[in-house]
């Protein structure tokens, strides 16, 4: 279904949405999980509440950019009320032309003389 | 106690992200250990936005799916709300008006306002000796304030035909306090305008201001009254009608600074005199604990003594209107029910899916909040429209009537009876969807669907039916009254009758008897005129007199026409027993009274008084304290006594010379279509009889009753209305219950036709369906219609509010009705094609 869909129709992505979709990008996570790599990437300027996380994650199922995924870890070390999401491919394709597009948008900044003299 | 808090929020979220995410969300709080402050302080402010954000999320949802819904059958919602904004729009309309009536008033805290009665013989009323009032005034003990007032005639000059002016009120200047109502234009009266030296002044009204003319810049100039130059100092706001809110008071003078004329037209301000009083209570007082204050005084709340009359007219309406709405919702509601139960499928579909019964439950709401919506809407816009014609057919008598609109306070209770409405017409269909079973609906839907929900659409259907026999039965009551009271029957004749009041100010008894009889002479030779009579009032004229008559040790107060011989056959009322007066009964004679059947049977329950002594006093007038003893010699039938009471009053008429009055309404008969020419024939009688004496043109007597009746027997015609519609939503109800019925057994009915049923069979089958309902709706209503219609024995006449032809009559008009709505079914079950009907299985 969403093989066909054009990544770029969802652009751009919330900054919350976007930094969900990249705790995700190398392995399954429940929500505590994905709180924490957030906060982790970010220095801790990024704390997401549970509210506002289950709603981005609603959303990404809605749209097909994540599924909830079947894997759990073994028995002793699992919450069952917990749920592990993962990225679809479609999701994949999402995360990387949205970064292509941040990516793009820094080299722009950084291509003018002001920040070349910071940086230097 | 965080993790509790946590777990109430997460439990006012919507039921399916609950399902969806709640326990993971939980788990992710339990998570981690122990948790500080800015944790909980993050964790608790996500949660409540994602109440707020699912929550509205949610609706948009079940809005947006309503909508499509509604515009998948288009048949079903036009109808739906086009019914409900008939209900609505007659609830709206019947609101704006009671709103302007009866619960608001034009002034300021007026809770506060209260007439200010005497106790006479422990009876209150409402006139209060003047020197009574000025002790009142200079000592008001509870009463932040204290005003008077009296009526008065005038005689205006100087703007065209000479006007007698009936309509200003002799105030003290306090009034405008009381009231707290500030003037449009100029100033109001101060305590300098009621000096008797000061210069003479006046106030008018907003709407004798604009018959003037309408100019802004009229404070300050006089006006000729009694021959006086009077200065208007100001203009009331519009709406502003006095204490009594009397629609057409002119203007207001100052009680201590009467402007009388040498024939002594002005205030009745004489010495000893008496004024109607009001105060104002300290604000946070009620009006019990004052009146121990007041010794010999009685305190009523103000607006109780001008709204009485008719607070019942409008409390029935409202409550028929409330009828109407009631019934266009259940057939909503059972339309709704009918969909619902077709949807099955699709709700079993969707449950099945995992949407919780919740959400169904939801969905049915948000549209049926939708439908009810879309028809307060409409409601309010027809209302809108057409309020101005409803109020223009309302009786001038009505007060607060020119106040009518549709304002803020309408528009909330449009909304909120829309609100009422979308749950009311709702709770059957939701109750319905929690029926909705996956398993059971989705293998067999047709089957399913069949023999459900049918015992709450009739009883829906029965209570639709009896609610409108209750309306129709209440309506056709008051038909009867204003049938028998239409104008053509008041009991009197008001045709080719014209009216003109001539006063005679000042003038001793004899010499306006003399003046009476020549002026009867000449018209009595005047071409257009066929006879002539007079009478101190004519029915339905609105002015009166008063009398206490005393028979035995019990006194009435009663109404009482001083008439000249010829006035009731000349009005062609009827003398029920007894004579009518005759040219014998003079002065001379003894003294002799007729009494109105009304009166007749107060005095005696069987009515039989001719021949009967009885003691009558003017309770004002030079003649207060002289009692004189009367003989009844005869009774005469009731007559109306305005557009809005129907029970007739007391009445009792004396002999002009017995009692010569200053003061007549001269009727003359005039040929038929010669009104005009007989109006100026008398006049030119009085003018070569006293040129000097200013008397009003003389009017047509129809015109005068019309004007005050309204134009219409209000209160019928709305009821009539109001029952047409109960009938005609009804009707349609039980057509669609009964349609349902048969479309939900078309199977069935295709089967009995295959095996040999004859479509008089099928007819009967469904007859009987439809009609049973009818039967059990119709015998309700009549029982709750026994129980009800004594509400309304003040306002029905010539008829008891149990009778039986009117009960048998409505409930055989239902009986026709039901059976023409249960035709249109019935052909469409008698046309089952049996092979169609089968096929479907």
């Amino acid at each position: 279904m969403s093989a066909d869909r054009d990544p770029h129709a969802l652009l751009p992505l919330t900054p919350a949405m976007f930094h969900v979709l990249v705790a995700l990008a190398d392995e399954p996570r429940h929500g505590y999980a994905i709180i924490k790599d957030v906060s982790a990437r970010t220095g801790g300027s990024v704390e997401l509440g549970t509210g506002t996380l289950y709603g981005i994650v609603k959303r990404l199922l809605a749209e097909g950019l994540v599924v909830e995924s079947r894997t759990r870890p073994p028995a002793q070390d699992d919450d069952e009320r917990r749920r592990y999401y993962r990225l679809t491919p479609f999701g994949k394709r999402v995360i990387a032309v949205e970064t292509d597009r941040l990516q793009a948008m820094v080299d722009a900044a950084r291509a003018t003389d002001m920040l070349r003299k910071a940086k230097a | 106690m965080m993790k509790r808090l946590f777990a109430l929020l997460v439990r006012l979220l919507p039921a399916e992200f609950r399902g969806d995410f709640g326990e993971a969300m939980t788990a992710d709080v339990d998570a981690g250990g122990r948790r500080g402050v800015t944790f909980w302080w993050r964790e608790i402010r996500s949660v409540l936005a994602a109440v707020v954000r699912e929550h509205v999320d949610a609706l948009r949802h079940d809005v947006k799916y309503a909508l499509r819904m509604m515009r998948r059958t288009p048949g079903f919602t036009t109808m739906a709300v086009l019914m409900l904004a008939l209900g609505t729009g007659v609830n709206v309309a019947m609101f704006s008006i009671v709103d302007a009536v009866l619960l608001r008033s034009p002034f300021e805290r007026p809770q506060e306002l209260v007439a200010v009665q005497m106790l006479v013989k422990d009876r209150p009323t409402w006139s209060v000796p003047a020197d009574r009032f000025r002790e009142l005034a200079r000592a008001p003990g509870p009463l932040t304030a204290v005003a008077g007032f009296t009526s008065g005639s005038h005689v205006l000059t100087g703007q065209g035909d000479p006007l007698n002016v009936d309509d200003i009120e002799c105030v003290s200047p306090g009034i405008f306090d009381v009231l707290r109502t500030r003037p449009l234009l100029g100033r109001t009266l101060g305590p300098a305008d009621d000096q008797p030296g000061a210069e003479p002044t006046i106030v008018l009204s907003y709407d004798f201001w604009r018959q003037l003319g309408g100019s802004p810049g009229i404070a300050g100039t006089p006006l000729t009254i009694n021959q006086t130059p009077v200065t208007v100092i100001g203009v009331m706001p519009r709406g502003f009608a006095g204490p009594l809110a009397r629609a057409d008071v002119q203007g207001w003078m100052p009680y201590g600074r009467p402007v009388q004329s040498a024939d002594n037209a002005g205030c009745r301000a004489r010495p000893g005199g008496t004024l109607q009083v009001i105060a104002r209570l300290k604000p946070g007082l009620s009006v019990d604990p004052v009146k121990s204050a007041l010794p010999g005084m009685v305190l009523m709340p103000l607006d109780s003594s001008i709204i009485d009359d008719v607070r019942t007219p409008f409390t029935v309406l409202m409550v028929a209107v409330g009828c109407v709405l009631l019934i266009a919702c259940f057939n909503v509601g059972g339309l709704q029910m009918e969909r619902t139960l077709a949807r099955r499928r699709e709700m079993a579909l969707r449950l099945a899916l995992g949407a919780s019964r919740g959400r169904l439950a939801r969905q049915t709401l948000t549209e049926n909040l939708l439908l009810s919506l879309a028809g307060a809407l409409a409601g309010i816009a027809a209302t809108a429209l057409t309020l101005g014609t409803v109020v223009s057919m309302l009786p001038s008598n009505v007060p607060y009537v020119d106040q009518v609109e549709v304002n803020g306070r309408v528009l909330a209770m449009a909304i909120g009876v829309a609100a009422a409405v979308g749950i009311v017409a709702g709770l059957l269909p939701i109750g319905e969807t929690r029926r909705v079973s996956p398993a059971r609906d989705l293998a067999d839907a047709a089957r399913a669907s069949e023999r459900r929900g049918s015992w709450g659409r009739r009883v829906l259907v029965i209570a639709e039916i009896a609610l409108s026999i209750v309306v129709l039965i209440s309506a056709a009551l008051m038909a009867q009254t204003f049938l028998t009271l239409r104008p053509a029957r008041p009991g009197f004749d008001p045709s080719n009758k014209v009216v003109m009041n001539v006063r005679l100010r000042g003038a001793t008894p004899e010499a306006s008897e003399e003046f009476f009889r020549r002026l009867f002479e000449r018209l009595e030779t005047a071409p257009a005129i066929q006879a002539s009579g007079g009478a101190s009032y004519f029915p339905m004229s609105g002015n009166i007199a008063t009398t206490s008559l005393q028979i035995g040790d019990t006194t009435r107060e009663t109404w009482t026409n001083y008439v000249t011989p010829g006035f009731l056959a000349l009005m062609k009322m009827p003398i029920v027993a007894g004579r009518s007066f005759s040219i014998g009964d003079t002065r001379a004679s003894i003294p002799v009274v007729i009494v109105n059947q009304a009166l007749a049977s107060r005095i005696r329950p069987d009515g039989q008084v001719v021949g009967q002594r009885v003691l009558m006093k003017a309770l004002y007038g030079t003649e207060a304290n002289l009692p004189v003893e009367r003989t009844i010699v005869g009774v005469v039938g009731n007559t109306r006594v305005s557009g809005v009471h129907t029970r007739p009053a007391q009445e009792a008429f004396v002999p002009y010379p017995q009692y010569p009055v200053v003061s007549l309404q001269i009727v003359a008969q005039s040929r038929p279509g010669h009104e005009f020419e007989a109006a100026a024939e008398m006049r030119a009688a009085v003018r070569e009889l006293r040129p000097d004496l200013v008397v009003a043109p003389a009017r047509s007597m129809s015109d005068l009753i019309r004007q005050r009746m309204g134009s219409t027997p209000f209160g019928a015609w709305l009821l009539g209305v109001i029952a047409v519609l109960a009938v005609g939503l009804a009707a349609i109800g039980l057509m669609t219950t009964i349609g349902w019925w048969v479309r939900q057994r078309t199977r069935e009915l295709g089967v009995r036709i295959a095996l040999g049923a004859t479509r008089i069979g099928v007819t009967s089958l469904v007859f009987r369906q439809g009609m049973t309902l009818a039967v059990i709706g119709i015998g309700l209503g009549c029982a709750i219609a026994a129980g009800v219609t004594r509400y309304l024995a003040g306002w029905i006449y010539g008829v008891t509010p149990l009778d039986l032809a009117t009960f048998a009559g409505c409930a055989a008009l239902m009986l026709v009705v039901a059976a023409g709505a249960v035709f249109l079914p019935v052909r469409r079950a008698t046309a089952v094609d049996p092979v169609v009907a089968l096929r479907t299985e």
